[in-house]
């Protein structure tokens, strides 16, 4: 085996070191304009010291200059070392049979409570639990567990909890379907997140929950438990690719620690070929088209919702409306057109990769190969956009869950600060540059020669300048209600 | 972050209370709790006048009574800002973070139903067993749902049972005809109350289908409260001198006892008596569209005739069983043609609630002409 | 997609003489298919080190080298790009910020 001059090895910690620098310099710059720019509303709030496109292009060239830097990293064993590190605690089967229980319990009794509170309590949002739970504890808080702990909520399931016990998979899944029906799932629940109102009105959100428990138990009873929450439950597939950015996760029955992200990176031994006929993703996380979707997916709807949700998107829409078109099939154009944006952007980066690089591999194998970095963007721009939202509502949250079957008074939130908005401008590029270093591990993973891996890339680091940008703009505009929806 | 989570998950089966050993390390990071209720979005574009507040919320009665002369009522409400006004300044009271519920007292005489507008408010004070847990004024408001009351934001401990006292410390305007003398002593109104979330949330609250736009949310008739509306300008005694409008005001001037009237009015001759030789000049001010009692201003009156200045006097403030609260003062002589022009020296001091805040400040002068 | 053949088949005529042809092959351990002959060489090397054989080895050295001089000039590009970002964001700050 040819031996890694030494000389290498320290050219790319010396790099790597530099990264760090530059990229800290490059953000501080980022972060004072859009500290001045972003602003929370406060009366003492600063005025813009830097336009708007030179803090969006600052991120822009953050990402790129990133990319380029993480390519200077070409020690193939100092790759692998780093996505492979692991530690793992002896096996615990019966602490984690536990665990499961108990977390079934509560998680059937949260149901419970969030359907009972949803009819039965005061109509007022702010202190009903099912809305407060839902939106601020599930929406907001188990998922940012989930990719920055682990997932908790095949523990958590209620739905699992009930089906497993029930007789069940009567119908075998087909299995060319794949996970499409999560995409459209989740498309569904976004949908009806935004334009129902059903964050608002707690009464219909405990319809809501409560047909979907009765269509979830249903499919999984029909379908067998781990087809359906693997690939048809919106929710499950949700977690468990969030799930996968994260550093702690049950390997047979160990729990294990790795960095953060690294596991989507993949395992280098396994010939794709075998992997892919055992139905195992050899990257760790995506191993099909609807996958890719799902990720895209995922990336989309925080940025759609985060731009109805600016003036700037308001206006937008009530211009569309002007024109004649009805509001919702405005909103429901941006979204779905704007997915297919996303999509075709991440699509047409893999085909330029493929039709560029001397490969044998397909356009469609590298956009799957390629696509669990998005998950750690789509990390990234969740905490981004809800970490200040759930902080926030933390004292509402803790009230509700003290004090179940009562509600308080007078409801509680914290008010943030304003370095907030620069945290949040740090999320959005952490996400960006853990992914590069992820999709710079698979490309190395993927191709024997070293330029080839890097000049894989290229086409991605485009698409992702792109997201960086648009959801930099996006978190730095005002923000105001969407007109039209209730 | 992660041992944050960690934290918070332990604080979760804690309860609140162990939410407060934390408050302290967040108050370092820049966090603070505030109610999240503590200054709801207002209309945009308020006129400068009454307006239809964006949301309006009920109240529910936790007992009425009657000590001394007086009616008083408790009844409450979810705690919500208001301003207070003084001079012309506007101070806003946002809901803090401790307050628990709206408290508000009505205070009328028992055997007229006429509402009390008191300058100095009631003190209310809540006690559970012996043991105080606050006391604070609850000042004169103005709401389009409860008309003229007094009441303030009041933090209580928890759920469950408390007294409640409303103590009026009498009433010290100028009082005229079988008002007189009465409400000279201070008098306290007690309650026993039993406060639940439960029963405050079923306290409707609504958002108007026109907020903004001019006009109001007709007040709350509740359970023999009265909510201080002005008597109906054609009961009251004297010549009609006219009606006007400032600030969004309504001003309704009368005169009694007019020289060479023709005392076609109803009880003129009883009130000349009452108010003895001399005229008597008086205002009855309102809101536009509920017409409730505009307490607690003060107004000037200048008379002239044919151009001279006659009579210049304050509008004293004054509770009279017939003519209601008004501000009137006597005059040397009064003729037919004489110009009265009432000026708004100092603004409604009331302190007020949405769809209020934005009229009864800036008032200028008007001019009523009595009539031949 | 590609071919997934387990049994180890004979090595064609392009994988024996390495730089000489850019034919491509099949990898005999694998069997993964690539356009060019030192994708190939470069792919055994990295994957399968422990099956090779002496030649195959050299190869691999040289084809490593080979690309070490390739990568040095990209990072010298690269360098280049990274420090006219730097200074032209510098001066657009000087510029644009205050």
């Amino acid at each position: 085996m040819t031996t890694v001059p030494d000389t290498d090895r320290l050219l790319a910690r010396t790099l790597s070191a530099c990264l760090a620098l530059v990229g800290v310099l490059l953000l501080a710059r980022g972060v004072d304009a859009s500290n001045a720019a972003v602003g929370l509303g406060d009366a003492s709030r600063d005025p813009l010291s830097v336009p708007r496109w030179l803090y969006v292009a600052t991120g822009g060239a953050t990402i790129g200059a990133s990319a380029l830097l993480a390519s200077f990293v070409t020690d193939r064993r100092l790759v692998r070392r780093i996505h492979r590190w692991s530690v793992t605690t002896p096996d615990r089967a019966t602490a984690r049979r536990v665990g499961v229980a108990a977390g079934n319990a509560l998680g059937l009794g949260l149901l419970a409570l969030v359907v009972y509170r949803g009819f039965a309590g005061p109509q007022i949002p702010t202190v009903n639990l099912a809305v407060v739970f839902v939106f601020a504890g599930m929406r907001a808080g188990l998922t940012m567990f989930a990719y920055l702990v682990g997932n908790a909520w095949p523990a958590l399931n209620p739905w699992r909890a009930v089906a497993r016990r029930l007789p069940n998979g009567f119908v075998s899944y087909p299995v060319r379907v794949g996970r499409w029906p999560a995409v459209a799932g989740l498309l569904a629940l976004v949908w009806m997140e935004t334009t129902t109102g059903m964050t608002k009105r707690p009464e219909l959100l405990a319809s809501v929950v409560l047909a979907y428990s009765v269509l979830t138990v249903v499919g999984a009873v029909v379908v067998g438990v781990g087809p359906w929450f693997r690939n048809v439950d919106p929710v499950s597939v949700f977690f468990r690719f969030y799930g996968r950015v994260a550093p702690l996760s049950w390997d047979g029955g160990t729990l294990r620690l790795t960095l953060p992200g690294m596991r989507l990176v993949g395992d280098d031994d396994a010939s794709e070929g075998d992997a892919a006929a055992d139905g195992v993703a050899a990257n760790g996380a995506v191993d099909g088209p609807s996958d890719v979707a799902f990720a895209v997916l995922l990336v989309w709807e925080l940025t759609y919702s985060g731009f109805v949700t600016t003036e700037r998107g308001a206006t937008v829409v009530r211009a569309l409306v002007d024109v004649g078109l009805p509001p919702l099939a405005v909103y429901g154009g941006l979204y779905l057109l704007g997915f297919a944006a996303f999509v075709g952007a991440y699509v047409l980066a893999a085909r330029v990769s493929a039709s560029r690089l001397q490969t044998h591999r397909r356009a469609r194998e590298l956009a799957v190969q390629f696509a669990p970095p998005l998950l750690v963007i789509a990390a990234g721009y969740h905490l981004a956009h809800y970490l200040a939202f759930f902080v926030s509502l933390t004292p509402s949250l803790a009230a509700v869950l003290a004090a179940p079957l009562s509600t308080p008074a007078n409801p509680l939130v914290l008010t943030l600060p304003s370095w907030v908005s620069a945290a949040n401008i740090v999320f959005v590029l952490g996400g960006h540059l853990l992914a590069i270093w992820v999709a710079h591990s698979t490309a190395y993973r993927l191709f024997p020669s070293r330029m080839q891996a890097i000049r894989s890339q290229y086409p991605f680091v485009v698409v992702m300048m792109g997201y960086t940008a648009a959801s930099l703009w996006l978190i730095s505009l005002p923000t105001s209600p969407p007109p039209f929806l209730p | 972050m992660v041992s944050y989570f960690t934290r918070r998950q332990v604080l979760g089966t804690l309860g609140s209370g162990a939410l407060a050993g934390t408050a302290g390390c967040l108050g370092t990071l820049g966090f603070e709790t505030q109610s999240a209720w503590r200054d709801p979005p207002l209309v945009e574009n308020r006129p400068d006048a009454v307006y239809v507040p964006a949301i309006t919320e009920g109240m529910a009665m936790f007992g009425r009574t009657t000590v001394g002369p007086y009616g008083v009522a408790l009844t409450y409400s979810y705690p919500h800002r208001f301003w207070t006004l003084t001079g012309t300044e506007f101070s806003k009271t946002v809901v803090e973070s401790e307050d628990s519920v709206h408290l508000m007292a009505s205070l009328w005489d028992a055997e007229t139903n006429t509402v009390l507008p008191v300058d100095s408010g009631v003190t209310v004070e809540v006690t559970r067993d012996g043991e105080l847990v606050t006391q604070e004024v609850a000042y004169p408001m103005l709401s389009q749902q409860m008309g003229m009351h007094y009441g303030s934001n009041y933090a209580l401990d928890g759920e469950g049972d408390y007294e409640v006292s409303v103590r009026v410390g009498g009433v010290s305007l100028r009082r005229t005809g079988a008002f007189e003398g009465r409400f000279e002593t201070p008098e306290t109104a007690t309650f026993d109350v039993t406060f639940d979330t439960d029963e405050l949330y079923d306290v409707p609250i609504e958002s108007p289908e026109n907020p903004g736009s001019r006009g109001a949310i007709p007040p709350m008739e509740m359970m023999g409260i009265p909510v201080g509306r002005a008597p109906d300008p054609e009961s009251l005694p004297g010549d009609h001198l006219g009606r006007a409008t400032t600030g969004d005001a309504v001003f309704h001037a009368f005169a009694v006892g007019v020289d060479g009237g023709d005392g076609a009015d109803d009880g003129a001759d009883e009130a000349a008596a009452r108010f003895g030789d001399d005229p008597y000049l008086y205002v009855s001010a309102r809101t536009p569209y509920n017409g409730i009692v505009l307490p607690m201003m003060g107004l000037s009156a200048t008379l002239s005739r044919d151009g001279e200045t006659v009579a210049e006097t304050e509008l004293a403030r004054t509770l009279d069983p017939e003519l209601g609260y008004h501000y009137g003062a006597h005059a040397d002589s009064v003729e037919p043609g004489d110009e009265l022009r009432v000026a708004v020296d100092v603004p409604p001091q009331v302190a007020r609630h949405d769809g209020y805040e934005t009229a009864f400040v800036e008032m200028g002068p008007t001019t009523f002409t009595v009539p031949e | 997609m590609e071919n997934t053949t387990t049994e180890p088949t004979e090595p064609t005529e392009a994988t024996r003489t390495t730089g000489e042809t850019t034919n491509g092959g099949t990898c005999r351990v694998c069997g993964r298919t690539f356009p060019e002959t030192r994708l190939l060489v470069l792919h055994r090397g990295v994957r399968h080190p422990s099956v090779l054989t002496d030649a195959e080895r050299e190869a691999y050295r040289e084809a490593y080298r080979a690309e070490e001089e390739e990568i040095r000039s990209f990072r010298l590009r690269a360098l280049v790009v990274l420090v006219v970002l730097y200074f032209g964001f510098l001066f657009l700050y000087a510029g644009f910020a205050g």
